[in-house]
């Protein structure tokens, strides 16, 4: 191991965390306002999913980012380190927005759900009978 | 959920075999309120129901509030009622489909009984007016 190499792991592992803490925080801020306004008839809960969906995301972004990382070789120039801790680093972010982008789509999906369930009938009656009827 | 409609009361055209494949499929989808499914030349619509002209004649849709829905609008709501159409029956009901969905649905009713060849027609050993 040489000193570039250390360098570029330290690299790696800092900007990884700092994107996952970023996009954790940003999730847990931003999505609370949606799941408020889901759960708004169950207070507390919105709270609970909130933290439960940004443990997982965050444990399977932090497993992500150290389960991909490829040390290079002994051998490696810096050059070489340099250059595929930089492939490694644009390779987990770009994962890191998909998964982003599935979350947020996971809370559209569920504040849809929400929207169907509350609808009102979406054409007026024909007739209302004098009295309601069982 | 709704606060004025807590069930809804669907009278089908138990003569026709279309009609009694829907009322089958309607029974077995998931709903957000409970629906009743009533054969619209029965004693029980009758007693109930008489009050409604289309009995028989079209889709009919009543919701526990007294409100009546029938023809497209009744074929809406029986979607709407369901989880899995809902979303559909909101676009249904839009103004980007509503035309041509209402012709559909107008179509469907009046061809009602020559539709019998799209399914395998079954006895129908339950009903009270057995078809004609």
């Amino acid at each position: 191991m040489n000193s570039s190499q250390l360098l570029s792991y330290v690299v790696y592992v800092v900007i990884a965390l700092t994107a996952v803490t970023w996009l954790t925080r940003t999730l847990a801020s931003n999505g609370g306002v949606f799941l408020e306004e889901v759960f708004s008839d169950r207070p507390g809960v919105a709270e609970a999913v909130n933290k439960l969906l940004v443990v997982g995301f965050a444990m399977l972004n932090v497993g992500y980012a150290l389960f991909v990382f490829e040390p290079s070789g002994a051998d490696a120039t810096a050059a070489q380190v340099f250059e595929s801790t930089l492939t490694q680093i644009g390779r987990l972010l770009l994962i890191l927005g998909v998964l982003h982008f599935i979350n947020v789509f996971v809370f559209w999906k569920i504040r849809r759900g929400q929207e169907d369930r509350m609808a009102p009938p979406p054409v007026p009656p024909q007739m209302t009978l004098p009295k309601p009827v069982a | 959920m709704q606060p004025d409609i807590q069930q809804l009361t669907v009278l089908y055209d138990e003569t026709c075999a279309v009609c009694r494949r829907a009322r089958d499929w309607l029974a077995g989808q998931p709903t957000f309120l409970p629906v009743e499914l009533v054969p619209a030349g029965s004693v029980d619509a009758e007693r109930r129901f008489g009050a409604v002209p289309w009995k028989g004649s079209e889709l009919v849709v009543i919701a526990d509030n007294g409100h009546v829905w029938a023809g497209p609008g009744a074929y809406i709501m029986a979607m709407w009622v369901t989880r899995r159409w809902r979303p559909w029956s909101l676009r249904l009901a839009g103004k980007r489909f509503g035309r041509q969905a209402e012709r559909m649905f107008h179509l469907i009713t009046a061809n009602r009984k020559r539709l019998g060849w799209l399914i395998r027609e079954e006895e129908c050993d339950w009903c009270e007016n057995p078809a004609q």
